[in-house]
């Protein structure tokens, strides 16, 4: 992003475009909006997670929360690995194979740990890697058993 | 002459009364629409705290819910407790559960803890605690209808939390069902929390004395200040029916909401409202009163002052009834002025009338003068002036009450054997002349005075306002010519013209 941030062509056109859309666009470019899907990655829901939770003996949640969040309520069951920590290694250490189902979850739409786990786990080769999307936000809507 | 006269309102005060009479209205409903509208405000007031106190209500069964679940993750992680559910260990499961009953949920006031249950993912109950509500049978669950709905439930669904509230020996109370040990649950616990005692933060939050009653009457709650509030006008009672699970009136919030402040605004418009209509209505009257003052009330009441004393002269006072006559006279024509209304001035004359003053006596003079008067009363009626310039009232005082003649006059005594008459309502010369003629046919014959027969012979003359004159004197003027016109001429009547004299 940086090398087409440097090019003067591109910052100016770039610059335009920002200026024209000043308006409708400055509160939007503040916040942050997952994707609805991450190439490589399955999304599921909250239901969808007790599912896999139920079939799966060997599934594995990722709670991508910085600790001081995680403190406010958790998915029971659920393993604390904030994405700054997150890689090869750290994953390794967490899932026994690289076919075994993980989930990764982060406050909802808006937090984008999650989004960059799953990135990550992806590069570092998981074959079974799923998204929770909404996260602990969608978790509480549905009145699911939070820990602490 | 009557002492005993009764009260006549005459143009001024009955349109004085009216305006008052319209203005005292005004004030009653000015009164009783603010009444109306303060009960429409208290009625919507009524509505909005019952509004507020159903949003508190759900706040504080979300404090509930919140709380509960705090309670559920402190029992989960007691030692060896998801342990002794998958041992179906009764006794240690009861004592955990008896446990919370002095730990820091209680102690700290947060929940007001009524009974705790544990049972099996087939909501078989495998603990209870032994302290709470004495609940009997030990084995059956609190509000079984709400631990049925978890039991049904399939899938995920049965992870989720079930909360609500429930009646349970009329008492109502809060349920919240958890699913123990994680997503795989190994169990569920049902918190049963007294709701009654929570609802109390509603004093707090609406910043109201309330009373909390539950339905067998018994006051759950009471805000210390309570009693020490005036049942008056100015506490506007509130009650919020409070309905659980299993029963639509488990309890009443009575909240007694202060509307001084508010009546107090109400009053003071009112009573500026009530001020400036009151100003207004006066203002009327005096309006009213100074117009009728300057055009007709002026010469009415003189011609009243001067009727009552025509009245009270006897037959004496001839010099005093001329100039009462033509005082009269003059009021009417200022009134008729402004009508632009024609009327007739006549004289009568009777004959030989002194002659039977001075043979029969003054007595027998008298009587014949009565016996005159009845007979005029059946052709003329006194003249109210009042009524005259309004509508046609009753109350004409000289005459019965069944006279029945379209004629009103006023009648004086002029001189020995003259009389003056006025008719108001007589317009015309051919009008005037038919009232002249049954007049003196109805004098004209015979009279029995001391079983003596008496015949008088009478002319009249007429003039008429304002053909023959514009002033009263001119009037009389005219009608005496007339009258003496006739007399010389041997008629009976005359009517004064260029063309007759």
């Amino acid at each position: 992003m940086n090398s087409v941030m440097s090019q003067p062509k591109q910052l100016v056109a770039y610059g335009l475009l920002t200026l024209c859309c000043l308006a409708s666009t400055t509160a939007d470019s503040e916040s942050y909006t997952s994707p609805e899907t991450i190439d490589g990655t399955q999304r599921v829901e909250a239901e969808g997670l007790i599912q896999l939770v139920n079939r799966n003996e060997n599934q594995v949640i990722i709670d991508s929360r910085i600790s001081s969040d995680r403190k406010l309520g958790f998915i029971p069951g659920s393993i604390s690995l904030p994405d700054t920590d997150t890689d090869c290694e750290s994953l390794a250490s967490l899932i026994a194979k690289k076919s075994d189902p993980v989930v990764f979850y982060c406050n909802g739409p808006k937090c984008r740990r999650s989004d960059n786990a799953v990135v990550i786990a992806r590069e570092c080769g998981y074959k079974n890697i799923y998204w929770f999307r909404g996260g602990i936000e969608a978790w509480r809507e549905n009145n699911y058993p939070i820990r602490k | 002459m009557n002492a005993h006269r009764r009260f006549k309102p005459g143009l001024s005060d009955k349109i004085s009364l009216t305006v008052i009479a319209v203005g005292v209205l005004g004030l009653i409903l000015v009164y009783y629409t603010s009444i109306y509208y303060r009960n429409i405000a208290y009625e919507h007031y009524q509505h909005t705290l019952k509004i507020l106190t159903g949003i508190q209500i759900e706040e504080i069964v979300n404090d509930l819910k919140s709380d509960a679940s705090d309670l559920v993750i402190a029992i989960e992680q007691q030692p060896g407790f998801l342990q002794q559910i998958a041992e179906n260990n009764r006794p240690a499961l009861a004592k955990q559960l008896d446990n919370q009953f002095y730990q820091y949920f209680v102690t700290a006031n947060i929940l007001d803890l009524s009974k705790l249950y544990i049972v099996d993912t087939n909501f078989e109950l495998i603990g209870v605690s032994s302290e709470g509500l004495i609940t009997g049978a030990s084995t059956q669950l609190i509000c079984p209808e709400l631990s049925q709905n978890a039991r049904l439930r399939t899938g995920a669904d049965r992870l989720q939390l079930i909360s609500g509230t429930c009646d349970h020996n009329e008492r109502p109370l809060y349920i919240h069902i958890a699913p123990l040990g994680g997503l795989n649950p190994v169990g569920y616990i049902q918190i049963a929390a007294d709701l009654a005692s929570s609802l109390q933060k509603i004093e707090l939050a609406l910043g109201m004395p309330i009373q909390i009653k539950l339905q067998n009457g018994e006051i759950s709650y009471q805000s210390e200040d309570w009693a020490d509030v005036p049942g008056d006008n100015n506490h506007l009672p509130v009650v919020y029916n409070l309905g659980t699970y299993n029963n639509e009136d488990s309890l009443k919030i009575y909240i007694l909401a202060d509307m001084t402040q508010f009546n107090q605004r109400v009053m003071s418009h009112r009573n500026w409202v009530m001020a400036l209509a009151t100003i207004a209505i006066a203002a009327t009257v005096i309006l009213i009163l100074y117009i009728l003052q300057s055009s007709t009330i002026t010469p009415l009441s003189r011609i009243h002052k001067i009727l009552d004393r025509l009245s009270q002269y006897g037959v004496t006072q001839e010099k005093e009834t001329q100039v009462l006559f033509a005082q009269l006279l003059e009021n009417i024509i200022t009134l008729q002025k402004n009508r632009k209304q024609r009327f007739a001035v006549m004289i009568l004359d009777l004959d030989n009338f002194q002659a039977v003053n001075e043979q029969l006596g003054h007595d027998a003079g008298t009587e014949l003068l009565k016996h005159i008067g009845d007979r005029l009363s059946g052709i003329l009626r006194d003249s109210d002036f009042v009524s005259w310039t309004g509508t046609d009232t009753p109350g004409h005082k000289l005459l019965p009450a069944d006279t029945k003649t379209e004629y009103r006059a006023t009648l004086a005594r002029l001189g020995g054997d003259e009389f003056g008459m006025l008719l108001p309502t007589v317009e015309t010369e051919h009008k005037a002349v038919s009232v002249a003629r049954r007049i003196i046919d109805s004098l004209n014959s015979e009279y029995t005075i001391n079983d003596q027969q008496v015949t008088l012979k009478c002319c009249i003359g007429i003039s008429i306002y304002p053909d023959h004159g514009q002033e009263a004197h001119e009037l009389i003027r005219m009608a005496d010519k007339a009258m003496f016109n006739a007399r010389q001429s041997a008629g009976k009547y005359c009517i004064y013209s260029a063309k007759t004299l």
